[in-house]
């Protein structure tokens, strides 16, 4: 009995104490957000009601979400896609030995570990249409000058391209090491048979990584739907709410305009979605990766 | 007709400008089978993969089929290559992993399917050509490294210790089945190991190296009977050939116990010899040499006595039949029949020419 006891109690330690901040910081606010997602509230007002699916079906039907919904697809793709593709290049580029690898591979790695706040002021610098740097080189080239952050054509693809750059190094180290994983023995059976690098790329690197390609792919996505310093910092949304996405959509209605019921929805809904695409990515796994 | 013929053959790796392979002359006849044997590091590997086109020749000629070809790339050299470690892609089926090297030239789907289906039959893996290699046991994993190299009738087959990696039995069953296999398809093989045994009983001649050098080219027999130097005797051979130090005629000083009696002859006149002597080839009798008997091994079918010569700390191995016991301590004599003798200069440890008496009390 006392075993039993004692059994429960070093259970009880490992596993509750863990479990407690979880449930604090993550089950009650889940629910309560749930719950606020079928109120009206406004945080001023001293009452609530409930008002059924009114939040879920306003939000649905509302211009400002379905444009924003896209605008999270749209960013996801073009930040994940891009991120995965260059980061495996650079990985395969980096197999070649080369002199300054190491400082190479810390250089492309650095963006990583700099705060995406920081980041995205230097990075607005740069995108200041006149003297900014982006500008200037694409004057020397004789390209054309957009305005990067206050089009609303550009604005996106301003943001898509400083969070691109901030995690291909990230995405690179993973790729680096599983490249370095795979043992020569193939290199060599590739050469005898003499297979081009598009074949060794299509018939041996991709589906040896696709374990990390999944994770990434998983990962990347979830992290561009959680994108939000760069956009508050960048472009706040603009302009003309091209570079809104659900999160920021959410930001504002929760903090700008107060409503937090239709907030909340929105946010419940992008946690569904977040869910629902993870989901999928693992059910289509089975297809592509091979462990 | 010479198959491969490699001259001077030399390799240094660029890394740490290290010599791995020295001088390196061999020529291959079409249908032998050809083993490389030698202590780990000795630069089989090497030299399997600069025949693959694999590794750069630093100097010297390799030709195929009369042809020159250092640089011809290696997926036009018409070999195909077993590895260690098997190789088999871990995300492709057996079926594909046969048929990588046929998918990647791009032949026809019909002729890809009837290739693989026959090198299937022949290996017997025909119920496992939709297993993934992690379902199969190292024996299958092995047979299906075989098919990838079969299946398109390369005229020259490269192996790099393809059985080191399996179980004791397994591997005589593999040794049987690859030699089976050269009998079938009589293509020209190279086979690297480090064991002995599968040099003596696959080999139709072994290339003994050490430190980057060729010891000895010949027959299993050959090498078995007559070893160009000590290092080779020592080599192959289970137990391992006894040697001793014996002494040069004219000094006419009889070294370590080991009495003989050295004709003059002209490849050795003076210094110091080396005898050697196989453990099955020593016969115990009623007298002649005292060897104190220090463990015996039963080994089944003979038992292995070791023992040091009495009055010194020389040690000797015994083969002799499993009947008779043997305890420790027990002194026991022993003769070396004159024409089972091995004689090497000491310096060099070159095999020498010279005619020995055997141990007369
Ligand atoms: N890529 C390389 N760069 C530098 N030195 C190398 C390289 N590959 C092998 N060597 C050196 O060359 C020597 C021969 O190596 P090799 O692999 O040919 O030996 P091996 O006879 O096949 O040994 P084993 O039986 O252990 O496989 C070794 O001393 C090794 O350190
Ligand atoms: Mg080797």
């Amino acid at each position: 009995m006392r075993h039993r006891m004692q059994g429960f109690g070093s259970f009880a330690l490992f596993i509750g104490v863990p479990v407690i901040p979880l449930i604090v910081f993550w089950f009650i606010p889940m629910f309560v957000s749930l719950w606020l997602s079928f109120t009206d509230w406004d945080y001023i007002s001293p009452e609530i009601h409930y008002v059924q699916l009114d939040n879920y079906v306003t939000v649905l039907k509302s211009p400002d979400f379905l444009g924003a919904l896209w605008n999270t697809f749209f960013f996801a793709f073009w930040t994940t896609v891009p991120t995965l593709i260059i980061g495996f290049l650079l990985a395969l580029l980096l197999r070649v030995q080369i002199k300054g690898r190491p400082l190479f591979k810390a250089l492309i790695f650095s963006p990583w570990v700099t705060p995406m706040v920081a980041m995205s002021i230097v990075w607005s610098w740069i995108y200041e249409p006149k003297i900014g740097l982006l500008n200037q080189f694409l004057g020397w080239l004789q390209l054309p000058q957009p305005e990067w952050l206050q089009s609303s054509t550009f604005a996106m693809w301003a943001v898509i391209i400083v969070t691109v750059w901030k995690s291909v190094g990230w995405c690179m180290i993973f790729y680096c090491d599983a490249l370095g994983k795979i043992s020569d023995e193939f290199i060599d059976v590739c050469k005898l048979e003499g297979a081009t690098i598009w074949q060794c790329i299509r018939k041996l690197y991709l589906p040896l990584v696709s374990p990390i390609t999944l994770f990434l792919a998983v990962t990347l996505i979830i992290s561009a739907m959680q994108a939000y310093d760069q956009i508050q910092v960048m472009t706040q949304g603009g302009p003309a709410g091209s570079t809104r996405t659900l999160l920021y959509l959410y930001y504002q209605m929760a903090f700008q305009q107060f409503n937090m019921g239709q907030a909340t929805a929105v946010a419940i809904i992008l946690v569904i979605i977040t869910a629902v695409i993870s989901l999928i990515q693992f059910r289509l796994s089975k297809y592509w990766v091979h462990y | 007709m010479e198959k491969l013929v490699l001259t001077h053959l030399q390799k240094i790796y660029t890394q740490n400008k290290k010599t791995v392979i020295h001088d390196f002359n061999l020529s291959v006849r079409d249908g032998e089978f050809i083993v490389f044997v030698g202590p780990s590091g000795c630069g089989k590997s090497t030299l399997l993969r600069m025949i693959a086109g694999l590794e750069d020749i630093t100097s010297g000629e390799l030709f195929l089929n009369g042809k020159k070809a250092n640089r011809l790339p290696a997926k036009d050299r018409n070999l195909s290559v077993v590895f260690q470690n098997y190789a088999l892609f871990p995300h492709l089926s057996v079926f594909e992993n046969i048929a990588f090297g046929l998918r990647i030239r791009h032949y026809p789907k019909q002729k890809v399917n009837e290739a693989v289906y026959n090198a299937a039959e022949m290996l017997g893996l025909q119920r496992l050509l939709h297993e993934k290699p992690k379902q199969l046991s190292g024996g299958q994993r092995q047979r299906v490294a075989l098919g990838r190299a079969i299946v398109r009738q390369a005229d020259l087959f490269l192996m790099d210790e393809p059985l080191s990696n399996l179980d004791a039995k397994l591997r005589t069953q593999m040794r049987e089945e690859i030699l089976n296999l050269h009998q079938k398809l009589e293509t020209t093989t190279i086979y690297v190991t480090h064991d002995q045994v599968e040099a003596m009983t696959m080999a139709t001649r072994i290339v003994v190296l050490k430190d980057g050098r060729i010891q000895q080219i010949g027959t299993p027999k050959q090498i078995y009977t007559a070893p160009a130097n000590t290092f080779v005797a020592t080599f192959i051979g289970m137990p391992q050939m006894n040697v001793f130090h014996a002494a040069g005629s004219d000094s006419a000083r009889w070294d370590d116990f080991i009495p003989l009696s050295l004709k003059k002859s002209d490849s050795y006149t003076q210094g110091r010899v080396l005898l050697g002597i196989r453990p099955e080839n020593i016969l115990v009798a009623a007298d002649g040499l005292p060897v104190t008997v220090n463990y015996a091994e039963l080994m089944g079918a003979d038992t292995y006595v070791h023992g040091e010569i009495a009055g010194t700390d020389k040690q000797i191995v015994i083969r002799c039949e499993p009947d008779r016991d043997f305890c420790s301590g027990e002194t026991v004599y022993v003769r070396f029949p004159e024409d089972k003798c091995h004689f090497f200069d000491a310096e060099s440890g070159k095999r020498l020419t010279i005619e020995a008496a055997a141990y007369e009390a």
